[in-house]
């Protein structure tokens, strides 16, 4: 795993394994409807998703370096 | 007009075409080599092993518990995504390192590697028992969602004990013909089905509430609590919430039918893609269709005595009777998919790694083959009796038993990969220490300073694993060159 690829994950864990002050009371709501704690979470499942297929790309283009 | 009968029909309907479809792969494939039948012959493309990847990882839960969980705790239960989004890391990076490993020495299950990196029959065994026994207490209980979701849709039609016959036959004709090949093709068929489905069913529920704004605003005048933590009981507290992400995601990654398809790719694009099945799949079930259920379950249905059934009741009340059956038909598609993959790796490590080396002769790959295909019967019939008289929670025993025992096996698996020095005395001493502790805390129920038994049983296996080697001798030269020699000779 290359250094960026290691931080970028140990950020996006962090983010989502530490369980923040604003993630505990629905205030604000976005837009009048959505909580607040709800717009965090898939904020950050849409990254990790960007992450991983980042990732994924990068890894299977090591792999590919590798074989030639 | 008897609509539970029809919809019945369009259940059998629909386990009869993949039956069709287990049957055709198992006549192209030509299943007839013990590898063929557990591993698909290490030949799943780039397109079916994501497939095939979401359909062994997506349960009955999918439809079921997890939706449940959205009615009961809110919208909190979205941990579930945020945490389990890193076992598509460890799909790539240890998944590939035991995909190279298993097409140089031919493993065929974990115990293998195992076996093969600490020179121990002792750890095969162990290794397996756990596996097997996990795994049987996930197989019944994909069962018992199964066929709860039959005699559901049929609205009494259709007993209890008829649709878990029903789907036992089913299941059992797919795997013991063709093997993988065939619960492959059928899984990448599900996987679709499945995804498709929860969608349609959160759509269905959507309708009613005003769409997402009616939605979260009528969640807020009924129960703010539902929408942070730590949920309406209580139950996400900071302690809880960060420990969803210790131990839990390892113990995903090696349920042995989401591991094992590491050993089934064709190759590194196959592995990069069935780890990116991961968060697609995380994201359409529980992120948003799952959420969206649960909640819109609170809104629309009030109190319910078992919140696992808020999906199915949503359904039967908010549209027609064919709709419910064919939207339903996706759960029986995530639960026939994993009971199939199940099914298929207890077999193989009943057989491979317990059965066959107490033999006191070699098998023939014929033989092999026959006994694996018998064992496949006695799996699928131990786990119907099972499933006759199903456990109270079907959430609690998955999550308290078989992913955190499962976990046990992370510590001794990832050393061995990683740590030259790893050896057979540290891993056995905190896999034994670390079954011991989890089995005690659970059946005592107790939790030391405040901490759950799993966790300890966690950070005790893992502490013995890396010390105990350190004050004890080293592994065999020729296991160590075995797999970090070859590793390393081809630039892993």
């Amino acid at each position: 795993m290359k250094p960026v690829t290691w931080w970028l994950f140990v950020l996006l864990f962090l983010a989502a394994a530490i369980p923040w002050p604003w993630t505990a009371r629905p205030e604000p709501y976005l837009f009048g409807w959505l909580p607040f704690p709800l717009f965090y979470w898939w904020v950050l499942v849409v990254l990790n998703f960007i992450y991983i297929l980042w990732a994924a790309n990068e890894w299977l283009r090591s792999k590919r370096g590798k074989a030639k | 007009m008897n609509t539970g009968l029809y919809s019945f029909g369009i259940i059998l309907l629909y386990l009869s075409i993949l039956l069709a479809i287990a049957v055709h792969g198992y006549r192209s494939a030509a299943v007839k080599t013990v590898e063929g039948f557990f591993l698909a012959g290490r030949g799943v493309s780039a397109l079916l092993l994501p497939l095939t990847m979401i359909a062994a990882l997506q349960s009955t839960f999918a439809f079921l518990g997890g939706p449940g969980m959205f009615y009961i705790h809110g919208i909190g239960f979205i941990v579930i995504v945020l945490s389990q989004v890193w076992v598509a890391l460890m799909v790539m990076y240890f998944g590939h390192r035991i995909w190279l490993l298993g097409n140089k020495y031919g493993y065929l299950t974990i115990g293998d590697f195992f076996a093969d990196r600490y020179e121990s029959r002792f750890l095969k065994v162990v290794v397996s028992l756990v596996s097997i026994l996990m795994t049987v207490v996930f197989l019944a209980m994909q069962y018992v969602g199964s066929a709860h979701a039959i005699s559901g849709v049929a609205q009494g039609a259709v007993s209890y004990s008829v649709a878990l016959l029903m789907i036992a036959v089913f299941s059992l004709i797919y795997v013991a013909v063709g093997g993988a090949h065939s619960v492959v093709l059928t899984d990448a068929i599900q996987a679709v089905v499945l995804l498709i489905t929860i969608v349609a069913a959160a759509a269905v529920a959507l309708i009613p509430t005003g769409g997402l704004p009616g939605l979260f605003q009528k969640v807020a005048d009924l129960n703010a609590k539902l929408l942070a933590r730590p949920g309406a009981a209580g139950l996400y507290t900071d302690k809880v919430w960060l420990m969803q992400f210790i131990v839990l995601p390892f113990g995903i990654w090696l349920t042995p039918h989401v591991w094992v398809r590491s050993l089934m790719a064709k190759d590194e694009k196959a592995i990069a893609r069935s780890a990116l099945g991961i968060p697609v799949s995380q994201i359409v079930i529980f992120a948003t269709s799952g959420l969206f259920l649960g909640l819109a379950g609170q809104v629309l249905l009030g109190k319910i005595p078992a919140p696992d059934k808020v999906v199915p009741l949503l359904l039967v009340k908010y549209t027609s009777w064919w709709l419910a059956a064919v939207i339903l038909a996706g759960s029986i598609a995530a639960g026939v998919s994993t009971i199939n993959s199940m099914i298929l790796v207890i077999a193989q490590m009943f057989t491979q790694d317990l059965m066959i080396p107490m033999l006191r002769r070699k098998l023939t790959e014929a033989e092999n083959l026959y006994l694996s295909r018998l064992v496949t019967v006695a799996v699928v019939i131990v786990s119907v009796v099972i499933a006759l008289r199903p456990p109270q929670s079907l959430v609690q025993v998955v999550i308290d038993v078989a992913y955190t025992g499962l976990a046990q096996l992370a510590p001794g698996f990832l050393a061995g990969l990683y740590w030259r020095r790893a050896n057979r005395a540290g891993t056995s001493a905190g896999l034994l220490a670390g079954l011991a502790i989890l089995f005690y805390t659970r059946i005592v129920g107790v939790s030391p300073l405040g901490y759950p038994g799993f966790l300890w049983a966690f950070f005790t296996n893992l502490a013995l694993t890396l010390v105990v080697p350190l004050f004890t001798a080293p592994p065999a030269k020729t296991a160590v060159e075995r797999i970090h020699g070859y590793l390393a000779q081809i630039g892993e």
